[in-house]
């Protein structure tokens, strides 16, 4: 059966010679700008292995010549690595939690075409994409609401992005037609039933798809966590390495030896800094890969 | 009569909506968390903006505040030297050439890539184009100055080649493309997914078709791909260009550098700078007012043409 | 009668003159019994809990005090090799248990403390009774900001009352009293004064290495001729290193470097060569490329020397002369972290902030500083716009404290005893410090010269920073040194250095802006447009020096900071200056 399609399938395709040139062309093509896009990648990880002195003259090209771990004994002995590691991972979960709770739903409802007043809603939802109030009345609300250096003043203002609720609702309208909808009312089913019994068990894409973006959103945030949070160990992985540079930057007044090390140190830092802050995400997404690309496909080519 | 007929019309038209309204009362409920963020943290703060208009005097808090006088004072503050011309202009060159470069890059990519059959190369291939969108900008930019710095790789290849070093992470001249080479190296491939996923809608009777007729590759990919991902390409276009304004700060900010802040200085950097690091709130929210003003008359009116023109509109 | 009349009159007349009203502060001490009290400190003081007549402790039960009143709340902008939280370190003990003063210390991190700062203070609503300080030189700035905005408390009455050793110091040295009054009359804060006679007041020394010069035979240069020579020659030389590579430098530089005293970036250090010379401090960048020139502000980046020091470096760039990342501004890449952290000299001549700075301690000793090279219109080095008050605002007091009496008490104690500043400057007893049979502090030094640091820290700095919060409202005075505590070790050879390349002949020749402050819209309008005007100047020096056209860029360069508003910051300036005449 599957040989039969195949020949079917395949006997159209009389291969021209442009075909095959194109073919070939493209393939090449592609292959160098995967390895083109994989490389600088690649270099660091490299780097953060490697002697620095071989490294600053250039001569690191694809494997590490001279191994060099001391770049990640000095990132792991620094105390407040894993305290920045743990309150990421808290942060992360928290955040996917929260915004799927509130996003999803919202989505859904939003991708009735029978909801009254849905237009205007989304109106308001798309406005705040382009105004808001600035970083000050952020921070006057954060406070007022008591949640100043707390994990809820990282979770709570991204608990839902805009863009994601679009995408989202796209999702909903063209995987939910109108006709289970409709057949589902004969049956007597309440918005809350099929919302729970049938959208929700048919987006599993969808959900993954969101929980990838929301949480690589909160694990690069930096800039949100300077500003709303104070106490130094309530701070996450990116303002922990950020942390790590600057103190092995020189300081007046060290002793030879010392800055003799930190010297050498500091280039391959920003290295491990690198890999330590993005490998995790790196390595997990290709996992999710699966869902990801159809959750996405699915999403957004109704817009 | 007729009037009569309309009256009762009309409270028909009231009591069908309200009825309408009452019945989807489960629906509102799924929103009520979006509803209550929104409420909380994007309009609420909205408040704040009034602080364009007043002399912010932080004891008494931002409505207690005195207006400022005169009224657009801190508008005429930001007009009144050479650096507002600087930062617009900055602002939209840099956005209208990320949106030239950028836009166009992963429909091609996607285009190409669906033209690979065998499937695990085309994941491999696409798995990995994706991979540097999970970079923040604070690493995306540490990567840049190591590579491209006047010791780093690239210098010393083109050293070795003969040619003399290039400053890519200071002068001027390089800002702009290293910006949006960083910009599509970040985004081609995450982009390209939903042009992939547009492309593999398209069935197959098509090319058949097409095939039948001899149409060869580059032939069906110019007139069966592109004309029906066009949808897909104008809807991402439309909001693109809603962002033409508001670029964010981390990225120009984190590759600034003396010698090139005539091109990388931009709105948003000033803002940031003057506003949080000068604590100039006012003159700084003037500013930013500004900027999402401009930025939303843009997007309104992108969107009109294209309601007009293609009946495709976010809004 | 007579006679003892005009006697008391002449009496009077000289003891006025001790008490010449500055600016409209008379600077006498007031009677600490007649300070009107806040009601708070006056409930304290009356249960007994408080005692303001000068002597220790200033709390005297201090857990019942904190049982009424609670902590009193300090925020500390943290620095980041600090591992021990602030209650723990040794000097802030000691001051705990010495004045019974408890504060709840707030540290905040060091990155993006400008801008947190900005959003506390923005908050307006509950604010720490103190802000211990504010990142290196930014005190002044930010108060005066907030100046009218009922933010901080005017402390010159607490001063008079509770601080006669201040008053003493302020009416000793004019130029604190003008540097710490703002413009409405009003001191805040406490000043950070460290003399070092006169350390931060020019940048580092500038080296150049003796060893390879008397390779080539050549003499220590004199004139920038013979220093662009002696260039020229280290670049054509073989191998003056000894390691078998061509890989001598000539000299390196940054350009555009940021760092508070303006070592790195060689360039500014020429101007003087070349027509006027200019002024660059990282710690001040509001008043950068300004001096004074006969009583007048002057923009000194505009003089058409400068232009021509761009020329000069256009010559070294293109003989080959110049290290290739100068133009890198990013800290990882510059030669500090490359070619001085090496074992062989790699460097011809450069600048650095201490020559500690070069790690290898033989590679140190090839180096010598430069004398004054002279130019064509003039001689090389520079003055910063600095102080050795660096901060004048520290200890900022806030209108949320309800007992301002007590943090004046607590200065007082910080400043009355100079052993005591020392060590809360530099390092506690112990650890940084020896008290020696003399009785002056003194620093344990291996036969090198370098510092015995004490487990578990393994530097000068570690160590500093680990045993007191190093900023804050200490005093050090010039006369402290060799009767209190010896000049701190690493800057021996820095002070000395400075003096060869002319440090005493700049600061006689060249009139600095004084760190005073501004008004608060004055500040504003600075805040708004300094960037801008140092921005263009960084980009046209890196432009001039890559192509070399300053004849016909000239001009476009004047207009472009004329409308980048230069006239406004030197009239800004002017005025700032003719008010404290």
């Amino acid at each position: 059966m599957k040989k039969r399609n195949f020949l079917l399938k395949h006997s159209y395709e009389r291969r021209t010679t442009s075909d095959m040139v194109f073919d070939a062309i493209n393939h090449i093509f592609l292959i160098i700008v995967c390895l083109l896009i994989f490389y600088p990648l690649y270099y660091v990880l490299i780097a953060s292995l490697t002697d620095p002195t071989v490294v600053n003259t250039g001569k690191l090209l694809f494997y590490p010549e001279n191994l060099y771990l001391e770049g990640y004994k000095r990132a792991l002995e620094y105390p407040s690595l894993t305290n920045g590691y743990v309150n990421t991972i808290q942060y992360t979960l928290m955040s996917v939690v929260v915004s799927l709770f509130t996003t999803i739903p919202a989505a859904y409802a939003l991708s009735r075409k029978d909801l009254p007043g849905r237009k205007t809603i989304m109106f308001l939802f798309t406005f705040t994409m382009f105004f808001s109030g600035g970083i000050i009345p952020m921070f006057l609300t954060i406070k007022s609401l008591n949640i100043y250096n707390t994990s809820w003043a990282l979770v709570l203002p991204a608990a839902v992005s805009v863009y994601n609720l679009i995408v989202c609702r796209s999702f909903f309208e063209s995987a939910l037609p109108i006709e289970i909808l409709e057949a589902s009312k004969i049956d007597g089913c309440s918005d809350f039933a099929f919302f729970f019994r049938i959208a929700l068990p048919l987006s599993s894409t969808i959900i993954a798809v969101m929980a990838l973006f929301y949480a690589t959103s909160m694990w690069n945030t930096f800039f949100n966590a300077l500003m709303f949070l104070q106490d130094d160990n309530k701070m996450p992985l990116q303002v922990v390495l950020r942390n790590l540079v600057l103190s092995n930057q020189l300081s007046a007044g060290s002793s030879g030896a010392e800055i003799a090390e930190r010297r050498k140190i500091i280039d391959q830092l920003k290295y491990v800094i690198i890999t330590v802050a993005a490998l995790p995400l790196i390595a997990i997404y290709p996992f999710l890969q699966r869902f990801f690309v159809a959750g996405v496909t699915i999403g957004a080519v109704k817009g | 009569m007729q009037k009569i007929l309309k009256q009762s019309n009309q409270s028909k038209n009231i009591k069908f909506r309200i009825y309408q309204v009452v019945k989807s009362y489960q629906l509102y409920i799924l929103l009520i968390p979006a509803l209550i963020w929104l409420a909380l943290f994007c309009y609420y703060p909205m408040y704040g903006l009034v602080i364009a208009f007043k002399d912010f005097k932080i004891r008494r808090g931002i409505l207690n505040s005195p207006w400022a006088n005169p009224i657009f004072k801190f508008f005429e503050q930001f007009f009144s030297t050479s650096i507002a011309k600087t930062v617009i202009v900055n602002t939209l060159l840099l956005s209208a050439y990320q949106l030239l470069f950028t836009f166009w890059v992963p429909i091609v990519f996607a285009l190409l890539l669906n033209q690979i059959k065998r499937p695990m190369l085309k994941k491999t291939i696409q798995t990995v184009s994706y991979a540097p969108y999970f970079l923040s900008n604070v690493v995306l930019v540490s990567v840049i100055s190591v590579l491209f710095s006047a010791n780093g790789i690239i210098n010393n290849i083109i050293v070795e080649n003969g040619g003399t070093v290039k400053l890519f992470t200071s002068q001027a001249q390089y800002f702009r493309p290293m910006y949006i080479g960083s910009t599509i190296y970040q985004t081609m491939g995450f982009n390209a997914i939903i042009y992939i996923a547009a492309l593999t809608n398209i069935s197959p009777e098509y090319y058949e078709a097409a095939m039948i007729d001899g149409a060869s590759k580059l032939k069906r990919i110019l007139y069966i791909d592109i004309p029906l991902i066009m949808p897909t390409v104008i809807l991402m276009f439309i909001l693109s260009l809603g962002n033409i304004m508001t670029i964010g700060y981390e990225k120009a900010y984190l590759m600034q550098s003396p010698a090139n802040t005539t091109v990388s200085e931009i709105i948003s950097t000033h803002v940031y700078k003057v506003g949080l690091q000068s604590a100039q709130y006012s003159y700084a929210t003037a500013v930013g007012l500004f900027n999402s003003v401009v930025n939303f008359i843009i997007l309104f009116l992108a969107n009109l043409l294209s309601k007009k023109t293609a009946d495709i509109s976010i809004f | 009668m007579r006679k003892n009349l005009s006697l008391l009159l002449s009496i009077a007349l000289l003891l006025s003159l001790f008490v010449m009203p500055v600016n409209g502060i008379t600077f006498a001490k007031m009677d600490r019994n007649e300070y009107p009290l806040s009601p708070k400190t006056k409930e304290a003081v009356e249960a007994g809990l408080v005692n303001l007549d000068g002597t220790m402790p200033i709390i005297t039960d201090p857990d019942a005090f904190e049982a009424k009143y609670g902590k009193l709340t300090s925020l500390i902008v943290n620095t980041p090799e600090r591992v021990l939280p602030i209650e723990e370190l040794v000097m802030v003990k000691r001051w705990e248990e010495e004045t019974g003063v408890r504060f709840d210390w707030q540290p905040i991190p060091l990155d993006g403390s400008t801008e947190k700062i900005s959003l506390i203070l923005a908050g307006g609503e509950e604010l720490p009774d103190i802000f211990w300080n504010f990142g290196d030189g930014r005190s002044d700035a930010t108060v005066i900001t907030y100046l009218d905005q009922d933010v901080f408390l005017p402390t010159e009455d607490l001063i008079k009352a509770f601080c006669p050793t201040l008053v003493d110091i302020f009416n000793d040295n004019e130029k604190y009293l003008l540097e710490a009054t703002a413009p409405n009359g009003h001191m805040y804060g406490f000043p950070y004064i460290e003399e070092m006679y006169g350390l931060v007041l020019t940048p580092g020394p500038f080296l150049i290495n003796k060893a390879w010069l008397d390779k080539l035979g050549l003499e220590v240069p004199t004139t920038v001729d013979e220093f662009t020579n002696a260039l020229k020659a280290f670049r054509d030389a073989e191998d003056l290193n000894g390691n078998g590579i061509d890989d001598e430098i000539p000299m390196a530089t940054i350009f555009g470097s940021e760092d508070t005293f303006g070592s790195y970036d060689a360039f500014y250090r020429f101007t003087g060569a070349f027509g006027e010379a200019d002024s660059y401090c990282g710690g001040n960048r509001f008043a950068d490329h300004m001096r004074l020139i006969d009583g007048k502000v002057t923009y000194t980046a505009l003089d058409r020397g400068f232009g021509d020091t761009a020329m000069y470096f256009h010559e070294l760039y293109k003989e080959g002369l110049l290290n290739k990342d100068a133009f890198d501004v990013d800290a990882g890449t510059n030669y500090l972290n490359r070619e001085l952290a090496q074992d062989i000299a790699l460097v011809g001549a450069f600048g650095v902030w201490t020559d500690m700075e070069i790690i290898n301690n033989d590679v140190r000793r090839e180096y010598i500083p430069v004398p004054k090279l002279k130019g064509e219109k003039g001689t090389f080095g520079f003055v910063l716009n600095y102080s050795e008050m660096q901060d004048a605002c520290n200890t900022a007091i806030t209108t949320d404290c309800e007992f301002p009496e007590i943090i004046a008490a607590f200065v007082e104690y910080l400043i009355s005893d100079p052993a005591l500043s020392v060590q809360s400057n530099w390092g506690a007893v112990g650890y940084n410090y020896y008290l020696a049979d003399d009785g002056v502090l003194r620093f344990d030094l291996d036969e090198k010269g370098d510092i015995i640091p004490v487990e578990p820290y393994t530097s000068f700095g570690t160590m500093r920073v680990n045993t007191t919060t190093c900023r804050g409202s200490m005093i050090v005075l010039n006369e402290y040194y060799d009767t209190v505590a010896e000049y701190t070790y690493d800057a021996k050879t820095l002070l000395e250095g400075q003096h060869v390349n002319g440090k005493k002949e700049d600061l006689e020749t060249y009139d600095t802006l004084p760190k005073i402050m501004l008004t608060t819209s004055e500040q504003s309008a600075v805040a708004r447009i300094y960037d801008a005007l140092a921005n263009t100047v960084d980009r046209y020096v890196v432009h001039w020096v890559l192509n070399g056209d300053v004849e016909e860029t000239w001009d476009t360069y004047i207009s472009e900071m004329q409308s980048a508003g230069v006239e406004q910051i030197v009239s800004i300036y002017q005025d700032a200056i003719d008010r404290i005449k």
